[in-house]
């Protein structure tokens, strides 16, 4: 596909990344020399300085051959102008991100009267993972597949859980809940387990099955799945703004610390249920005297990754149940991970997955018979759906029967809108929409993932 | 530097380059000529040490710029010492720095030779050494990077330090489909040409030796008396036409084959190149009037011919100029100094250096003037960045003082000035013929071993204008990481 990306910053060069790797024919604008520079010699995309909202360099960018438009500038209403342009002049498909609060509600209707395809708002978009993760304490992150039917969650073998030191096939029989091992890292490697695989303290283990499914295996791991029911947020941020609407829809409670007074004012006019704390987050004193020991969670979203690393160390010793940080730099997740941090939250990293998720599902829908695809596990392995159908050659047969390739699950069959976790006796049926997860490799077919 | 990365990529260009030599060996297995074994060995041999150096792992390092940089000029070098096999083991030129000699001057297009006699030389090795200037002409790395897109985005480097031109630009997205446009473009217009040399009155043999030619503008010949051999004016204006074509920016044949007019008309550096080749025709056609019985046909042929030859540097002859006045003369050494547009095949400072050193001096002068006017210096109505004029400024400094210890290098041998000059400058400009000595029905035989290095070095130099040559004397670059 041709895609032309407006904005070089964070979001716009970590797309432009992901999708010249991808074979895709990428444009890159921006008004910034710095930033085209950088993207110029480290990926294989052409640049054009200019301003992307002009006629005259959208057409020297060849708008009118361009399957997608994607707007990343700083400013919301540039990223709508550019859209709009690019519609007129004939890109196929248009995304922008918005992410100003005044313009929260209005999404649908800027999608509509504006025709923009997909609108990002990466702040939201985090909010909304951290609510998420706020539902399931016990993991470190969690993503959802078949329209929100399924979830996929991580979290870390500790030495007292019962699933230590234990082979995978021993282990199915014991669960109470149908759920599935998709993956593990061990030693930073990832493993697509296999019946004879035995757990370890600090394998990073990926679980799928429905929401109920892994609230009880959860509760068979000993671990808390209570929802969390009082909060404390440090940085009144943007996030931390629909965060708090999200969470008063279900019944938590916040707790926003906040440095600058005026800023407190303004949380405190539209965020009527939260209680507002005017202080500094990364004071101890602070944290004490709003006695961060009771809280079921701490999440620091502040703007600076240092601010948020600190008061979230100092959360994680006074022993919260679940802390989650907000961190821009990607290279030090890995260090963050260290300090047995796990839930991280990137929100232009989010941003930029979520439209990677839009431009492949766009890109599959054009071609191969993959319905959608999820690059997970930091794009290490990745989750298809399928819809079976009469071309599908091993249609009704029980799994038993048929020999899967290597390093290739099915991780669940949707029929009829209900989830059905796997097992030896059943079967695909015509119709069927399958979720296959593969470790690597080109799955085009679903035939593909069975030795024929 | 990452010495790993850069034997890497040596080894893959070796590796092509082994395969590029087998339509050679083709010929003389035709011909049943001796240099069939000559061109067997060389093929195993440089296969083998470019398959095994491509073998080595990288362990996931990937090129920076200074690999790049460093890289290409490495792969210069070398392909040149291990191409000039064939000539060195068939015995066809009999010491090896002649043979490496004729192979650098093959590959950076330049065409200066030092064989007295070439038409007693087999039909294999005389396409071999013509095909060469095919393969310098438009790089034998952005032909790497077209047959082999892994190299990766980081390979944008190679392409910059291999591309003439100051600032060396993509027509695609991806590096891989621009480097495969160009040669595709490339690869048509030697077509064409050939048919219409064909078509013209050449031998099928032929054509092909003087389309590589034209092709890389580089100036190799299988006849001594070069392109005057054939005396047929349809030749002569067939060639003379395609070596301004291959003289210019390929992103702009690349736009006239979409069918952007407007561009390529507007274009400063394509008005500057061809208003001057055209004042320089005319003039030297005036000039030579009486030389040629005042026929005009004549005259203007001749002049045509010798200014395009010169200013796309590719040094093919139909007349020995040593005999014209000094003003023809004249406007030849300064079209030697032009070169031709930048993203051609052509040497040289380039047009555009040439109308960016000018519009300098317009803006110094106007900045001197009104002291504190404010203005930006544009091309094509766009700005150019003033990292990129300075640049520029560099390269100029950089060119002249390499002319200037060359000069004097080859000085040592003692010829005249003239012969000593203009060596220096058709070999750094990647021309070919110089005046007196070394003109058009001359050779380079006679200079010293020396001299003969020294001179391959400029020929190298020029080719990669300059800096990826030089980044390997510092010694930091050897240092590791």
């Amino acid at each position: 596909m041709k895609i032309i990306i407006i904005g070089g910053g964070k979001v716009g060069y970590t797309l432009a990344q992901q999708l010249s790797t991808e074979n895709h024919d990428i444009i890159v604008i921006d008004n910034d020399v710095v930033a085209l520079n950088r993207a110029d010699e480290t990926l294989d995309v052409m640049c054009i300085k200019g301003n992307g909202a002009s006629v005259e360099v959208m057409q020297d960018a060849g708008i009118d051959k361009a399957d997608l438009l994607i707007a990343v500038t700083d400013g919301d209403e540039l990223n709508m102008i550019c859209c709009v342009i690019g519609k007129k002049l004939g890109a196929k498909h248009t995304v922008a991100r918005i992410r100003n609060t005044d313009y929260s509600g209005e999404h649908n209707m800027l999608k509509e009267e504006l025709d923009i395809d997909m609108v990002i708002n990466p702040e939201m978009d985090a909010a909304a993972e951290i609510a998420l993760l706020l539902q399931f304490p016990s993991a470190a992150n969690v993503e959802t597949f078949a329209n929100n039917m399924l979830e996929m969650v991580e979290f870390r073998v500790l030495e007292n859980d019962p699933i230590n030191n234990i082979k995978l096939m021993d282990l199915t029989k014991k669960l109470p809940s149908k759920v599935l091992f998709c993956s593990v890292r061990h030693n930073n490697e990832i493993i697509i387990p296999k019946g004879n695989y035995v757990f370890h303290v600090d394998d990073i283990v990926y679980v799928i099955g429905e929401r109920s499914g892994i609230s009880k295996f959860f509760k068979y791991l000993g671990r808390s799945s209570q929802r969390a029911k009082n909060i404390t947020i440090v940085g009144g941020s943007r996030i931390c703004i629909y965060l708090t609407w999200l969470l008063t829809e279900i019944g938590i409670n916040a707790k926003i610390i906040e440095l600058n007074s005026s800023r407190c004012v303004f949380l405190s006019e539209i965020l009527p249920n939260a209680l507002i704390i005017c202080g500094d987050g990364t004071d101890q004193e602070v944290l004490n005297n709003e006695n961060i020991h009771s809280t079921d969670a701490f999440i620091a979203l502040t703007d600076r990754d240092e601010e948020n690393l600190i008061s979230s160390i100092y959360a994680h010793q006074c022993r919260v149940p679940k802390v989650i940080l907000k961190i821009n730099r990607l290279n030090y997740i890995p260090i963050v991970n260290q300090l047995g941090l796990d839930s991280i939250i990137s929100p232009k990293y989010t941003a930029a997955n979520n439209i990677l998720r839009y431009v492949r599902a766009l890109d599959n829908s054009q071609g191969s018979a993959v319905e959608k695809l999820y690059k997970i596990l930091d794009d290490e392995a990745e989750v298809a759906e399928f819809t079976a159908n009469s071309s599908t050659a091993f249609l009704e047969t029980k799994l038993k029967d048929l020999i899967l390739k290597e390093n290739v699950l099915i991780a669940a069959i949707v029929r009829n809108k209900k989830i059905i976790i796997p097992y030896g006796n059943d079967y695909i049926k015509d119709g069927d929409k399958v979720i296959v997860i593969t470790k690597t490799g080109f799955l085009s077919d679903l035939n593909d993932i069975f030795v024929q | 530097m990452n010495m790993r990365v850069v034997l890497k990529l040596l080894g893959t260009v070796l590796m092509w380059e082994s395969i590029l030599m087998i339509p050679s060996l083709i010929i003389s297995i035709i011909d049943n000529s001796y240099e069939i074994y000559a061109f067997i060995i060389s093929i195993v041999t440089i296969g083998v040490i470019g398959f095994s150096l491509m073998k080595i792992k990288i362990n996931g390092s990937q090129m920076r710029k200074r690999e790049g940089f460093a890289g290409v000029a490495i792969c210069w070098v070398f392909m040149s010492l291990l191409g000039a096999l064939p000539f060195y083991i068939s015995g066809a030129i009999p010491t090896y720095i002649d043979a490496v000699f004729e192979t650098v001057s093959g590959f950076t297009t330049t065409g200066s030779s030092i064989l007295t006699n070439v038409e007693m030389l087999p039909r294999g090795i005389l396409f071999w050494r013509s095909f060469t200037h095919w393969i310098g002409g438009m790089g034998v790395l952005i032909l790497t990077l077209a047959l082999m897109p892994s190299l990766g985005a980081r390979s944008v480097f190679l392409m910059r330090a291999e591309s003439p031109g100051p600032t060396p630009g993509k027509l695609v997205p991806k590096i891989s489909e621009t480097a495969k446009i160009l040669y595709i473009i490339y690869a048509a217009m030697t077509a064409i040409q050939i048919i219409f040399l064909v078509i013209a009155g050449m031998t099928i043999y032929d054509a092909f030796i003087h389309a590589f030619g034209t092709a890389g503008t580089g100036g190799f010949s299988n006849k001594a008396l070069s392109v005057g051999a054939y005396n047929n004016p349809w030749i002569d204006w067939i060639i003379a036409i395609f070596m301004f074509l291959f003289g210019i920016n390929f992103t702009l044949h690349y736009l006239l084959l979409k069918g952007d007019w407007k561009s390529v008309i507007k274009n400063e550096e394509l008005r500057l190149y061809s208003i001057t080749v055209l004042i320089s025709i005319i003039l030297i056609c005036i000039n030579i009037l009486p030389l040629n019985n005042y026929s005009i046909t004549e005259s203007i042929r001749q002049s045509a011919f010798q200014v395009s030859t010169i200013v796309t540097t590719t040094g093919f002859a139909t007349v020995d100029f040593n005999y014209w006045p000094m003003f023809s003369k004249t406007i030849l050494l300064m079209l030697m100094f032009f070169g031709a547009c930048a993203g051609s095949t052509g040497g040289g400072l380039k047009f555009i250096r040439i109308l960016l050193l000018f519009k300098a001096i317009v803006y110094e002068i106007k900045h001197t003037i009104h002291p504190n006017s404010i203005s930006t210096i544009k091309v094509d109505g766009r700005k150019v960045d003033t990292s990129t004029m300075s640049s520029i400024l560099i390269f100029f400094f950089a060119y002249v003082g390499t002319m200037i210890v060359a000069i004097l290098i080859v000085s040592l041998d003692n010829f005249d000035f003239m012969t000593t000059f203009s060596a220096v400058l058709a070999t750094i400009s990647n021309i070919g013929p110089g005046f007196e000595v070394v003109g058009p029905m001359g050779n380079y035989e006679e200079f010293s071993n020396l001299s003969k290095i020294v001179l391959s070095s400029c020929m190298i130099i020029g080719r990669l204008e300059v800096i990826p040559i030089f980044v390997l004397f510092s010694p930091t670059m050897w240092e590791r990481r």
